[in-house]
């Protein structure tokens, strides 16, 4: 669950007190755990949301707005990231601007839908596609500039 | 369909990354974690509303259960005790009456048997002799004339059968000073009169002649 908190932080100790957060919630409401999800799949949906409580309480989705130019770019060219390091990966998405970040974590590692990303962070569904778009198209170049 | 392919290998690529990831949090994240939960955990012990909760409406439905019991245990047997010797000495003089009462007899009419019982019920009444005397013809009665000293005392004896005519004797009242009349009138003070300049000046006119 530290890699969880990793990916939406900036830093360890940061991810540490999120896993904190997380876990004090986990504790206290572990009888409302009712079995229709895995045990695990609980405890890291209760762990994303802790994560983006923090982000939003640091208010980095205020300012996120559509970014057109950076849809469809690097589509094409499939960078690969087989053999790099979860670490490295890691730092690469820390790099990200803040509201990317959020957003490619939920849809591309999480898997959910820019819909329900939307809900989550309070943002519109075209919002959300763009700024993935946008963190897609930074982390390809960086994987192009790396390889 | 060449970028809907790359789109899901590359998220793919990322997932498949993450699957077996794991970091160790430090032993201070636990202990922390720890700390929160007791720190959550303590403030709740204190909150206990439900051991002083029933006592209150206990307290109120056991007094409420006395009170009613009062009055339905106490006040009540209270009043039929009031009630209960009227009632027994009721029942006796019914008692009497019905043995005091002549035997009926079936010849004489149903009438006739019922009348004594009514009579003879313990009525404490005083029946009290009225006299009823003739009526008499009304008189007229002159009144002599009152003295005008008690005329003002015996204002409800006249009647209007009264045709004296009553002579008042009417003294002009006084007119009484003002000063008398008002205890705090205070008589207007007499102006000060002004002295003129001149009052110790002489005058003296006269004729004469200057001689040197």
């Amino acid at each position: 669950m530290l890699v969880v908190c990793a990916r939406y932080t900036q830093n360890k100790e940061e991810a540490e007190d999120v896993l904190q957060e997380a876990f004090i919630k986990i504790f206290q409401n572990l009888s409302k755990f009712r079995g229709e999800s895995t045990l695990g799949a609980w405890i890291k949906r209760i762990v994303i949301n802790v994560a983006i409580n923090h982000i939003r309480a640091q208010q980095h989705f205020q300012g996120m707005s559509d970014v057109q130019e950076y849809e469809n770019q690097f589509t094409d060219g499939l960078t690969s990231i087989e053999g790099i390091h979860f670490k490295e990966l890691i730092e690469m998405i820390r790099k990200l601007p803040k509201g990317c970040q959020s957003v490619f974590n939920l849809y591309a590692i999480e898997g959910y839908q820019h819909k329900e990303i939307a809900e989550m962070l309070n943002i519109t569904e075209g919002t959300s596609k763009s700024q993935y778009a946008r963190a897609k198209a930074i982390l390809q170049s960086q994987l192009s500039v790396n390889s | 369909m060449m970028n809907d392919f790359t789109n899901n290998s590359f998220e793919e690529q990322w997932q498949n990354a993450f699957d077996d990831a794991s970091l160790t949090p430090s032993d201070a994240v636990w202990d922390k974690i720890e700390q929160g939960l007791s720190v959550d955990a303590a403030p709740s012990l204190p909150q206990t509303p439900k051991n002083t909760f029933p006592f209150y409406y206990l307290g109120s439905a056991l007094v409420a259960l006395l009170g009613i019991g009062y009055w339905v245990f106490i006040a009540n047997t209270s009043i039929s005790n009031e009630i209960q010797p009227i009632l027994q000495e009721e029942i006796k003089l019914e008692k009497q009456t019905l043995l005091k009462s002549p035997a009926p007899i079936i010849n004489e009419k149903i009438e006739k048997n019922i009348q004594p019982l009514v009579p003879e019920l313990p009525l404490k009444t005083k029946t009290l002799p009225i006299e009823l005397s003739e009526e008499q013809p009304l008189e007229i009665v002159e009144e002599e004339p009152l003295e005008r000293t008690k005329l003002a005392d015996s204002i409800e004896q006249l009647t209007p059968l009264s045709t004296k005519s009553v002579t008042r004797e009417w003294q002009q009242p006084s007119i009484i000073a003002p000063v008398e009349a008002t205890p705090y009138y205070e008589p207007t003070k007499p102006k000060p009169q002004k002295k003129s300049i001149f009052k110790n000046v002489k005058v003296s006119v006269g004729v004469g002649t200057y001689q040197q």
